[in-house]
């Protein structure tokens, strides 16, 4: 037996629609337009796939966004896992697809965020046009998950796959392909208020300056570039070059290295999965890694504390 | 002797007294004799094969925990190495290293090092190449590079990321160039990758190989499976081959794109070619002049467990190979030798990575264990005494045309490093490639083999060469032409018209080159490919070519489904083509066209059978209907007739469809003769309520002059009906005492009423033996609330003590045991309480005595014994029971308190892959087994009493994985120094000794016929050669000793007519997979009568016998009146006989 539906009729409509602009689209204008930047106690969450996940190791756009709030206390944690979709899939271990949203949610939520850079959409394209309503039911829905938390979020779109001389593969289709999903994204983005990085865009490759080695993932010089765009996007101005950043950026790093033993920690299977009635005494190892991460914050802030001083003493510095 | 080397000694020798003397002081530390360190005493324990030696290559402190070893073109051995392994703790620094390791004057011995990379996290793999060295490092493939030459990399790249860690002996590893220039790369099973290409994501959760080319990143996955495969080379013909650290399968044979032993979704796998071997480590195929003649081409691997190094010789074998196991390159009772990676030198000589450990495994060894060795490590060599080592090549600053023509060496190094070179040459060899090839002397007996060397070369540069290839596609070596044939696949889109190159393979004279031919297909996606792969089943199909034709049916199904089912399909005139083809994909999609195509009238004898059981199994109710015809037609076969009625059955029961056309026809068949036929028409009443059924049914039900079979079928089809006078005829049944089928009745209202079962059960159990208890204890365990009501209802019961013990017994194996079903049947049982293991002092004089007075040969009669029940779920070289791991290495991996406890407390630590999972259905079923695998549609469990279960995806509620399905409890009744000598035998088993498993093909799996009261009679009246033949005997399975014998004391005396001496009777199986003459060796033939398939043959010493394809059965008389050596059966080799065969194994 079917339900009677309740069909609207056009007056119903128009007023249905008085309500949705009443009730969403002013906030979603002011949430765009409120000046975007990162304020004092903020947690900074990055979530994607295999560019989120190798940033943990470059460090570039972490320690572009430190030392640009230098006075400022931010923490960052990094989930990135290569491979990741908007449905979670890499992180689904050894449960259904499904379980990996899951774990998703649960790691995101752990964080508590305040800031959430989001970048998904690449490996999602190389389903091509057929898979875009897919795509776009399934961004929306975690973007609705991420949305719970409350935080301010930013999408990074995917860049272009960089052309490479053969053999490897003429990355044209692929973009193609990638584009149409940069703006479901951008759509996305637009309907809930969300700020925008486009590197599809904004970050193009330039066949005389290549920053990958497979047209896909950036290397170090590539972070550095990245960081740029990003701070520009976001409207942060230039990243600094002050001689101190790297020696901030290696603290950077190493604290990304110890966060990574912390939540994504060898050994899952017998610490805390399935066998873990066998090494799971072990796993009280696991969160003696907080301290040790604690600790390299504490020199971070040390060092971006140097930082924020030289660029009082050097405005000039920072404007540029 | 200097003094530094004297102290070394005299130090040695106060370590080996420590070795002694601290186990008291702290005696956890006891378990374990850890042996001294000294490189030269654990050399100095090696027993070499005949004809060898072994010296040092390189030692710790050089090297500290090696896990995979490569050699490059210079012959510098580069070794991957990890101090961090098992976890890295926090505040330590993740410092593992790569080493390179030199011998620069050529003396065998390693004189220069290198830390090439270091810094690094359980890297578990490297593979010289493009200019440096391809690292494995947990979640990322690494490529360093040492751009200056200091021996140190100064550049790293991230190659590859995404690879899964959850479980560090697991990730990333096996590294290895193939001949085709892709680099092959081994996860294991609990690894789950999601790595991101410019092609897209690669996937790969649980274990596989993967296959990479790096200058174009395309990742493909080349096979699916294996537990641990730290095992992956390339025969000079291109041909894979993989071992197991963790399964039992010996040499596996990699067909391409194949599913092997624990592969995710697997619904069919390839097996191994040594069932029943011990765990193995590393692969090489060897080869070379140094070596002598009838070891070249033979595989090396390592049984890390059994502290030996392990040689194979593979022939073919159909489409195939078969492998057969040989004496060993080194065994040693080193406790810390732990052999796990082999390489093949410049020199021509063996070498030995010994990852050196008293301790394997983290799983079931805590990480943390201080026996763990962080430290030490090293590489051996072994080479042939008195033959000449092969001259080093000098291959890097060689002329093209000289690497061209080393192409032609008798060294597999050789001529592999010669190509890697031109690799990194590039395509600038071409010319010269080119040239080379018209300089082959076709008169030579190499020359195929060259070419094809030109072929690869051609490949691992990446220049197709269209012509080169149609030469080789039709070479007069099949081996060749095998090799082509992949090279198509790899070339499919470059080169014109790939199908018109394999359509000639297809229709090949070799297996093999059919089975390339049809794997290659299913790469390409077009209807005519399908089709023509499916040409291949017009010849003969070997189980290797069925595997093969089955994959690519089901990787191509989207293309040839949709042409079918439009009725476009080309099955050239041959419909068995199309039911293969069906029955491959076994969707409900395909019943439609079977029913077509039995309809046009062309399916014939086994075609036709096969596409009614799947039409039964799949199709909807007018599909059914046609089953239901053939199933009540008298000139069906019975035991054709009973199996479509219980698939019919099933299909009501699992999807709810029901045959179309009269269903009262079935009725007629509640009257047959045929027990079995009547059983299952009886199931068909009840589950299809046919009308005026119930009356037959409830007759028969209770009808004591009935057949058995026919009355439990009739219990059934009642308690489907669930009506009124069903549930009270099931009642009165349940009620009656001294009832075959009363505990049927229970079991059948359980599913009905489960606390009313539940009353009645307890009435019934307190007047029943153990063995009729035990169904409707599982029926009990197998509802939700089951252990919980029955245990309610035994509380003012007695029972008897076995009955208990066997409620105890399913209880604590049902994934969910109840603590009050416990405490019930204890009391019903008047048992007292279960012995508490040991602990403590107690605990610890008990590992005392086990090592210090445990006797191996008590423990193994001990352990064979039925009432110990070790046989029922556990196998020694894969004869025995298959629910729990197989035992034949348990002491060389495992220590002595861990054998305690897995026995005395089951769910202490449990080894992987043998959890269980417990699933909750739809229908209120609770299901325990471990799991076998598991599909899109269903997940097949294997249960405590070793039954394979099958469970519809659809129909489950909740699964979760259990403990073990081992019962605690088992040794209760054993005294304590029974106790000592079973744990003393087990630590023994695969330990070089009496009870390391034999490498010989030897009948381990045996049947013993049980007496029959009327068998006197049979014997007086019709002689002893019936019993070969007939199959209404009952058989009992019985199990070799270690040592391969079935003694006679386990061969039951049947009751012979009185002027016949005592005699009892055993048979084995084998299977043979190439006909031809096989040599069988009978050492006992004394007073031993023998007939083979039921005929008559003299037991003779040595027995030749030809045999045709399929299972032989060799069926034994033995006299019991005196005692007899018992009976051996080996396989031995007859080197001219192109005949393969094995010993069937299992329960």
């Amino acid at each position: 037996m079917k339900r009677p539906v309740c069909r609207p009729g056009p007056a119903r409509w128009a007023g249905l629609l008085v309500l949705l602009l009443g009730s969403l689209l002013p906030a979603a204008t002011i949430r765009a337009a409120e000046p975007f930047e990162l304020k004092n106690g903020d947690r900074v969450v990055f979530l994607g796939g295999t560019f989120i996940e190798r940033e943990q190791s470059y460090g570039y756009i972490e320690t572009a966004l430190t030392s640009r709030f230098a006075d400022r206390d931010i923490t960052f944690r990094n989930l990135g896992w290569s491979g990741d979709t908007v449905w979670g899939e890499a992180r689904s271990r050894f449960g259904p697809p499904a379980e990996g949203f899951a774990h998703l949610k649960q790691h995101v939520e752990a964080l508590k965020p305040t800031v959430l850079f989001v970048n998904y959409g690449l490996n999602e394209s190389f389903a091509g046009t057929k898979g875009l309503p897919n795509f776009e039911k399934g961004l929306n829905t975690l973007l609705d998950v991420l949305d719970k938390t409350g935080a301010r979020i930013v999408l990074i779109t995917p860049r272009k796959l960089e052309t490479l001389p053969p053999p490897l593969p003429n990355p044209d289709k692929a973009n193609e392909r990638l584009a149409a999903y940069v703006d479901v994204l951008k759509k996305a983005a637009a309907s809930r208020g969300y700020r925008v990085v486009d590197l599809f865009n904004d970050f193009p490759p330039n066949p005389n300056h290549l920053l990958t080695d497979n047209e896909v993932h950036l290397g170090a010089e590539g972070y550095k570039e990245a960081a740029q765009v990003i701070l520009k996007s976001l409207g942060f101005g230039e990243a600094s070059n002050s001689p101190g950043l790297d020696a901030l950026r290696q603290t950077i790093n190493a604290k990304n290295e110890l966060y990574f033993h912390r939540w994504r920690p060898q050994n899952e299977t017998y610490l805390f999965g399935f066998r873990k009635h066998e090494q799971g005494n072990n796993a009280r190892e696991i969160p003696l890694f907080d301290p040790l991460v604690a600790a390299k914050e504490a020199e971070i802030t040390k060092l971006r504390q140097t930082l924020s001083h030289q660029n009082q003493s050097s405005p000039k510095e920072r404007s540029r | 002797m200097t003094l530094a080397a004297r102290t070394r000694y005299r130090l040695a020798g106060f370590m080996l007294t420590l070795g002694l003397v601290i186990p008291a002081a702290h005696a956890q530390r006891n378990l374990t004799v850890i042996p001294p360190t000294d490189p030269e005493i654990e050399r100095k324990s090696f027993q070499v094969a005949d004809g060898f030696e072994v010296n040092l290559y390189a030692a710790d402190p050089i090297l500290a925990k090696p896990i995979q070893m490569n050699f490059d073109a210079k012959g510098r051995l580069w070794v991957a190495s990890s101090e961090v392994y098992p976890q890295i703790e926090p505040g330590q620094k993740a410092n593992d290293k790569v080493v390179i390791l030199e011998d620069t004057d050529g003396d065998g011995k390693s004189d220069k090092t290198s830390i090439f990379a270091q810094g690094l996290l359980i890297p578990t793999g490297v593979e010289p190449g493009d200019g440096g060295a391809y690292v494995a490092n947990s979640t990322e493939l690494l490529h360093f590079k040492d751009t200056d030459g200091d021996g140190k990399a100064d550049s790293k790249r991230v190659v590859l990321s995404g690879f899964g860690t959850e479980d560090t002996h697991h990730i990333l590893h096996t590294l290895r160039w193939g001949w085709d220039g892709y680099l092959y790369m081994n996860q294991s099973i609990y690894i789950h990758s999601h790595i991101e290409t410019p092609h897209g994501v690669r996937r790969l959760g649980g274990g596989g190989i993967w296959q990479f080319r790096p200058e174009t990143m395309e990742l493909n996955v080349f096979m699916r499976g294996l537990v641990n495969s730290w095992g992956h080379h390339v025969n000079r013909w291109g041909q894979s081959f993989a071992t197991d650290g963790a399964g039992g399968e010996g040499i596996n044979y990699v067909l391409p794109g194949a599913y092997y032993f624990t592969a995710v979704d697997a619904v069919r796998v390839v097996q191994g070619l040594n069932p029943g071997s011990p765990k193995h480590c590393g692969l090489e195929v060897v080869s070379g002049n140094h070596l002598p003649e009838d070891w070249r081409g033979n595989l090396i691997t390592n049984d890390f467990r059994g502290h030996r190094v392990c040689r194979f010789v593979i022939s073919d074998d159909g489409a195939g190979f078969s492998s057969k196991e040989q004496p060993e390159v080194i065994k040693t009772t080193h406790g810390a030798f732990r052999p796990i990676d082999v390489k093949m030198g410049p020199d021509g000589a063996i070498y030995i990575a010994d990852w050196y450990n008293p301790i394997i495994q983290h799983g079931e060894v805590d990480f943390r264990d201080p026996r763990r060795d962080h430290t030490h490590g090293r590489i051996w060599r072994v080479t042939a005494k008195g033959r000449p080592l092969v001259e080093r090549p000098k291959l890097t600053d060689a002329s093209t045309e000289s690497l061209l023509n080393s192409l032609k060496s008798p060294e597999d190094w050789t001529r592999h490093f010669a190509k890697r070179v031109l690799k990194e040459r590039g395509a600038s060899i071409v010319p010269a490639l080119a040239a080379w090839v018209k300089t082959i002397d076709s008169s030579s007996p190499d020359a195929e083999h060259q070419r094809l060397e030109a072929l690869w070369a051609y490949q691992t540069v990446d220049v197709p060469n269209a012509e080169l290839l149609s030469e080789l596609l039709n070479s007069k070596d099949a081996r060749v032409r095998a090799a082509a044939v992949r090279v198509v696949g790899h070339w499919k889109d470059r080169v014109s018209n790939p199908l018109a190159l394999l359509a000639p393979r297809v229709a090949d004279e070799n297996p093999r080159v059919r089975l390339e031919a049809v794997r290659v297909l299913g790469e390409i996606p077009e209807l005519a490919a399908a089709e023509l792969a499916f040409q291949a089943l017009d010849m003969p199909v070997d189980k290797f070519l069925d595997y093969a034709i089955w994959l690519t049916a089901r990787e191509l199904q989207s293309v040839w489904l949709p042409a079918v089912q439009a009725g476009t399909f080309n099955d050239g005139g041959k419909p068995a083509r199309l039911v293969f083809a069906l029955s491959a994909v076994g969707s409900p999609a395909v019943a439609k066209p079977l029913v077509e195509a039995l309809r046009s009238g062309k399916l014939a004898g086994d075609a036709q059978g096969r596409a009614l059981m799947l039409i039964a199994a799949l199709g909807g109710p007018d599909e059914l209907g046609l089953a239901l015809d053939l199933a009540l037609a008298e000139q069906t076969p019975p035991a054709q007739r009973a199996s479509l009625l219980a698939t019919l059955t099933n299909a009501h029961a699992q999807r709810k469809v029901t045959p179309k056309g009269d269903l009262k026809r079935v009725l007629a068949l509640l009257n047959t003769k045929d027990q079995a036929v009547q059983a299952a028409a009886s199931r068909a009443v009840g589950a299809w309520k046919v009308a005026g059924g119930e009356e037959q049914l409830i007759v028969l039900a209770k009808s004591a002059d009935s057949p058995l079979s026919a009355r439990l079928g009739a219990i059934d089809g009642l308690a489907t009906l669930n009506d009124r006078p069903a549930v009270d005829t099931l009642n009165a049944i349940a009620a009656a005492k001294g009832d075959t089928t009363r505990g049927a009745a229970i079991v059948a209202l359980a599913a009905i009423d489960v606390n009313h079962a539940a009353r009645l059960a307890a009435n019934f159990l307190a007047d029943t033996d153990a063995t009729a208890s035990t169904s409707v204890f599982e029926a009990f365990a197998s509802r939700k609330s089951g252990p919980l009501a029955l245990a309610t209802a035994l509380a003012s019961h007695t029972i008897s003590a076995d009955v208990a013990k066997t409620g105890i017994r399913i209880n604590s194996t049902s994934g969910r045991p109840e603590p009050k079903l416990l405490d019930a049947l204890t009391k019903a049982g008047k048992l007292t309480e279960a012995t508490k293991p040991p602990t403590g002092a107690e605990r610890e004089k008990l590992l005392a005595d086990i090592v210090a007075h445990g006797n191996a040969t008590r423990g193994e009669a001990i352990f064979r014994r039925e009432s110990t029940q070790c046989l029922k779920c556990h196998a020694i070289a894969g004869a025995g029971g298959q629910v729990g791991p197989s035992l034949e290495s348990l002491g060389g991996s495992a220590q002595v308190d861990y054998i305690l406890d897995s026995i005395l407390e089951p769910a202490k630590a449990v080894k992987e892959n043998f959890h269980a999972t417990v699933v909750a259905t739809t229908d209120g079923k609770v299901i325990t087994g471990v799991k076998v695998r598991q599909t899109d549609s269903d997940l097949v469990l294997r249960d405590a009493e070793d039954r394979l279960v099958s469970v519809p995806v659809k129909s489950i509620e909740e699964q979760k994985i259990g403990g073990s399905l081992m019962p605690a409890g088992l040794t209760d009744p054993l005294t304590r120094a029974e106790l000592i000598d079973l744990v003393k035998f087990l630590s023994e088993l695969g330990k070089v000794g009496p009870y390391s498993v034999s490498k010989a093909p030897l009948a381990r799996r045996w049947q013993v016929l049980q007496p029959r009261d009327d068998m006197r009679m049979h014997l007086h009246i019709s002689g002893y050669d019936f019993v070969a033949t007939d199959t209404s005997f009952v058989w009992k399975p019985a199990y070799a000793t270690v040592a391969g014998v079935l003694p006679d004391a386990d061969v039951t005396t049947l009751p012979t007519p009185p002027a016949d001496p005592k005699l009892g009777m055993a048979r084995c199986e084998v299977e043979v997979t190439t006909p031809g003459k096989l040599r069988f060796a009978l050492p006992n033939i004394k007073g031993l009568r023998l007939w083979v398939d039921g005929i008559r043959r003299d037991a003779t010493e040595t027995l030749d016998l030809d045999l045709k394809p399929g299972m032989h059965v060799f069926t034994f008389l033995l006299p019991k009146d005196t005692p007899t050596s018992g009976l051996r059966l080996e396989l031995r080799d007859l080197p001219e006989s192109p005949a393969r065969a094995q010993m069937v194994l299992g329960k």
